[in-house]
């Protein structure tokens, strides 16, 4: 017998009539009662969490007056006038010292130095054999310039030197 | 306009004006500590129903009040069920730990204290509530533990159907088997 073929879906399986007189007297039975040591256990588990949850909220509310006091020291200390007594002296205001140029004209002016390189390379390719070696023959050719320039007559001598550099070496043969 | 809508951990939540908050909220201390008080005798019976020990049904009491009490999550549901259902399930975990001796199980005389009948009534009438006892004890554990919540929480079929996991179809029938067989044991006796 399927549990579910009875169709009740109320709170009341019937007729309330129908099983009333035996409920009063399931009721009337006497139920069998919990120690008092079960309730000491369980008010000991509820007073201890308590005691928990009231120190958690004191803490909550410790917090709530800090951050209280701070935000109205800093109102407080925001909105406050001033004590002249207190406050650092406003910053005096000095004359502005000009630079004394005639020293620096009268000193001999530096020249100006300005240099400039330039190389390239040209591979000669091979020029010869040692013994059995061919040789590479490598030019290296740079021209170096410099202007002395004379920062007050703006004036220039300008100087270059232009070197070459061969370098010969044997190739590898395979 | 309110629009719900489910959480993962299966509870509804509810959207306001607010944002977003839950349907339940947490049980505090104090309504467990009232729901206990009301119902300390029915919930030990529950206990009783399924471990047949009063030692482990008064274990099994206090440890789901000791989880009830270390949880923080929420209720969405009936309250009262919510700690029948604790209860029920720490029975249950008494059960299923191994702990209690069958034949302690098989006792017949765990739910009553049948010394507590009034020796002043008619003796045909105590009697009668003696086999009356004996005849709830004796009643399938699932047929049991639905007349233990019905008549001695007084609680209502859909909050029993919530703390059993089972249909309220299934709630309702095991209620009418239960009582059927009661009233031929009553009967037979007159």
């Amino acid at each position: 017998m399927n549990e579910h073929d009875d169709d009740m879906t109320d709170e009341s399986p019937g007729d309330d009539r129908e099983f009333l007189e035996i409920e009063r007297r399931i009721a009337g039975l006497p139920l069998r009662e919990p120690s008092a040591a079960l309730d000491r256990r369980v008010m000991r588990e509820l007073r201890s969490t308590s005691w928990l949850e009231k120190a958690r909220l004191m803490g909550l509310g410790a917090a709530a007056m800090l951050a209280l006091v701070v935000g109205a020291g800093a109102i407080v200390m925001h909105s406050r006038v001033p004590n002249l007594s207190t406050l650092p002296p406003p910053p005096q205001s000095r004359p502005i010292k000009l630079l004394e140029t005639r020293e620096k004209d009268d000193a001999p002016a530096r020249p100006l130095l300005v240099r400039q390189s330039t190389s390239r390379i040209t591979d000669d390719g091979i020029i010869g054999f040692v013994g059995s070696t061919p040789v590479q023959r490598i030019r290296q050719q740079s021209i170096q310039q410099t202007w002395v320039i004379d920062p007050l007559t703006h004036k220039h001598v300008q100087v270059t030197i232009p070197r070459e550099q061969v370098v010969v070496k044997p190739i590898q043969t395979f | 306009v309110l629009l719900f809508f489910q959480n993962k951990n299966g509870s509804l939540a509810r959207v306001t004006f607010d944002g977003l908050q839950p349907a339940g909220e947490g049980v505090t201390h104090q309504e467990l500590a009232d729901i206990y008080e009301r119902h300390r005798r029915a919930l030990f019976a529950l206990a009783l129903s399924i471990t047949r020990c009063p030692a482990k049904a008064e274990d099994a009491v206090h440890d789901a009040f000791a989880r009830l009490c270390r949880v923080s999550g929420r209720v969405a549901g009936d309250r009262v069920a919510y700690v029948f259902s604790a209860v029920r399930n720490a029975a249950v975990d008494q059960v299923r730990r191994g702990a209690i001796e069958q034949d302690v199980r098989r006792a017949q005389d765990v739910l009553f204290d049948l010394q507590g009948i009034d020796p002043r009534q008619q003796a045909l009438d105590a009697e009668r509530d003696r086999s009356m006892a004996a005849a709830v004890e004796g009643l399938p554990a699932d047929q049991r533990e639905v007349v233990v919540l019905r008549i001695y929480a007084g609680l209502r079929f859909a909050q029993i159907a919530q703390i059993t996991s089972a249909p309220l179809p299934t709630v309702t029938t095991r209620y009418r088997r239960a009582m059927q067989r009661l009233r031929l044991k009553l009967e037979s006796m007159t």
